[in-house]
């Protein structure tokens, strides 16, 4: 696996080839939900908390929560250059572990948090 | 150099025979195999984990209540990430033959369905404090 590189691919002809346009529209259109789910998910937690907390402070557990799923969508955006091979390389495979590393801390911890604080006493 | 998908005459609906954790994506990994493997069985585990969590979470808090709408979403969505995870894990190894199932039915479609759960249900969950 070479350290880094970047290639031009084309969504529309890849990955099934350039014959196969309905399967690659499918491929590149189902990111819109995958990328998108996890950014509004961040976006609405945020102004929940906003909204919910209001001028008092926004407990650990729920940022730390809001955290993991700021992370997950730095994950899910990852996986698109990944699959469209637009990048290669150890880098790439490395800042996919650290990231992947980082979301799933984060998720346990947050969903930990929540569930000590409000059940497990 | 990009490893595209290896052409065959039909699809192949399971891909398990070409799993291989020495590659990923097609590219021969060297080293980081072991980190790459953990990385991405520790995410499939985490989405699992924390939707244990949510689930205690909710029963305690609604202790007796009807959970809301919001809730059940962002739990459903974790649950079926996590499936998502395990399918990604599958196809990124079985790269460039990877099955059909595992694509569509593991990674794909679950990926989107997830995401989009999770999404709705911070978004109920915005709209619980502000209707």
């Amino acid at each position: 696996m070479p350290i880094l590189e970047f290639n031009a691919v084309n969504p529309l002809t890849y990955p099934f080839g350039p014959t196969m346009l309905g399967m690659n529209l499918y491929v590149l259109l189902i990111h819109i939900p995958i990328v998108f789910g996890f950014g509004a998910a961040a976006y609405y937690i945020i102004k929940y908390l906003r909204k919910f907390y209001a001028e008092r402070p926004i407990p650990e557990e729920w940022k730390i929560f809001w955290w993991a799923m700021v992370w997950s969508v730095i994950h899910e955006l990852i996986e698109v250059p990944i699959l469209y091979q637009w990048i290669i390389g150890q880098v790439l495979v490395i800042v996919f572990f650290v990231v992947q590393m980082i979301a799933s801390i984060y998720l346990i911890r947050g969903s930990y948090i929540l569930a000590k604080k409000y059940i497990v006493r | 150099m990009i490893v595209p998908l290896t052409p065959t005459p039909k699809p192949l609906m399971l891909g398990i025979d070409n799993f291989n954790i020495d590659t990923l994506m097609g590219q021969t990994l060297g080293w980081l195999k072991w980190p790459t493997l953990v990385g991405l069985v520790f995410s499939a585990v985490a989405f699992v984990i924390a939707a244990y969590y949510i689930i205690q979470y909710t029963k305690g808090f609604f202790s007796g209540r009807k959970i809301q709408k919001s809730w059940k979403f962002i739990l459903w969505g974790l649950f079926i990430t996590a499936i998502a995870e395990i399918g990604e894990m599958l196809a990124f190894y079985e790269w460039p033959l990877p099955g059909f199932i595992e694509v569509n039915f593991l990674l794909v479609v679950p990926h989107a369905l997830g995401g989009l759960m999770i999404g709705l249900g911070a978004y109920f969950l915005y709209k619980e404090v502000t209707s």
